[in-house]
């Protein structure tokens, strides 16, 4: 009983008041980046052979 | 002594009684709202994500991409125990490339969608106990377990029990995660980079 009242009583508060809140507030949400059209690619003019693995990382800023 | 004569009565009278020779009206009124308590929101990192610098070929040609996903932690802190419900404002407004209800990220050469994103509430903690989220299509009038956290619906959180019916909430933590989509790369005209833009409003409201 208690609980089927609580619901209906819930659902009163915000369907009846869902354009007309007590009062809200807000914060912002962002998602950002950047696309760009240019790919750059590392050619090597020749066989480095060097010791040991160290992978080349190119990154864009 | 003497009693009083009808003259003294009269003076009396006249220095005690408030005048009321003449009389008007006006309505004096005072308004405003007591609210049962305050909510704030807050969000982690400022409340950006973040996907940096990409290429074209970091782009499907032909199918959509999936960024990865975005995370921050979302609090919300109320001074009593208070019903409250959760919504968003896409200030990209139709530019949403893959679903309307999700939010856009702006457009590429005035009337190209760069894509959506698409927001969620999970892992949602109330006063210390595990809730499920909930969502509203109807403005309130029923609710299901959801985590759809965005401008076509409601968000609320239920007992696990019984996810037909909000709760009333003094603090409550979840992850917010965004699930960002970029059209086809065959879809943009990438003449010069492009900024990923999408900005929403997290909208508390409380009763």
């Amino acid at each position: 009983m208690n609980a089927s009242l609580t619901a209906a009583l819930t659902a009163l508060l915000i369907v009846g008041g869902s354009s007309d809140a007590l009062a809200a507030s807000s914060v912002d949400l962002t998602v950002k980046g950047l696309i760009t059209p240019n790919a750059c690619n590392l050619p090597l003019t020749e066989e480095q052979p060097i010791d040991g693995s160290s992978p080349l990382e190119l990154r864009y800023l | 002594m003497n009693s009083p004569t009808p003259a003294v009565f009269a003076l009396l009278m006249a220095a005690c009684t408030p005048a009321v020779f003449a009389a008007s009206t006006t309505d004096v009124s005072v308004t405003g709202i007591i609210t049962p308590s305050s909510c704030t929101p807050t969000l982690s990192e400022g409340g950006v994500v973040d996907h940096g610098k990409l290429t074209v070929k970091d782009l499907d040609r032909d199918q959509p991409t999936r960024l990865p996903v975005g995370e921050m932690n979302l609090a919300v802190h109320c001074e009593g125990a208070t019903f409250f419900t959760l919504s968003t404002v896409d200030n990209r407004s139709g530019s949403s490339a893959i679903n309307p209800v999700f939010h856009g990220l702006g457009k590429v050469n005035e009337d190209q969608d760069l894509g959506s994103v698409a927001f969620g509430v999970f892992e949602p903690i109330a006063d210390s106990v595990p809730v499920t989220a909930i969502m509203s299509r109807d403005g309130g009038g029923s609710w299901g377990p959801s985590s759809y956290l965005g401008h076509a619906a409601l968000t609320s959180f239920a007992a696990p029990g019984d996810t037909s019916t909000p709760i009333a909430m003094q603090d409550l933590s979840a992850r917010l995660r965004a699930f960002t989509i970029v059209v086809p790369a065959s879809d943009l005209t990438l003449l010069d980079e492009v900024p990923i833009d999408g900005h929403a409003t997290l909208q508390l409201k409380y009763w």
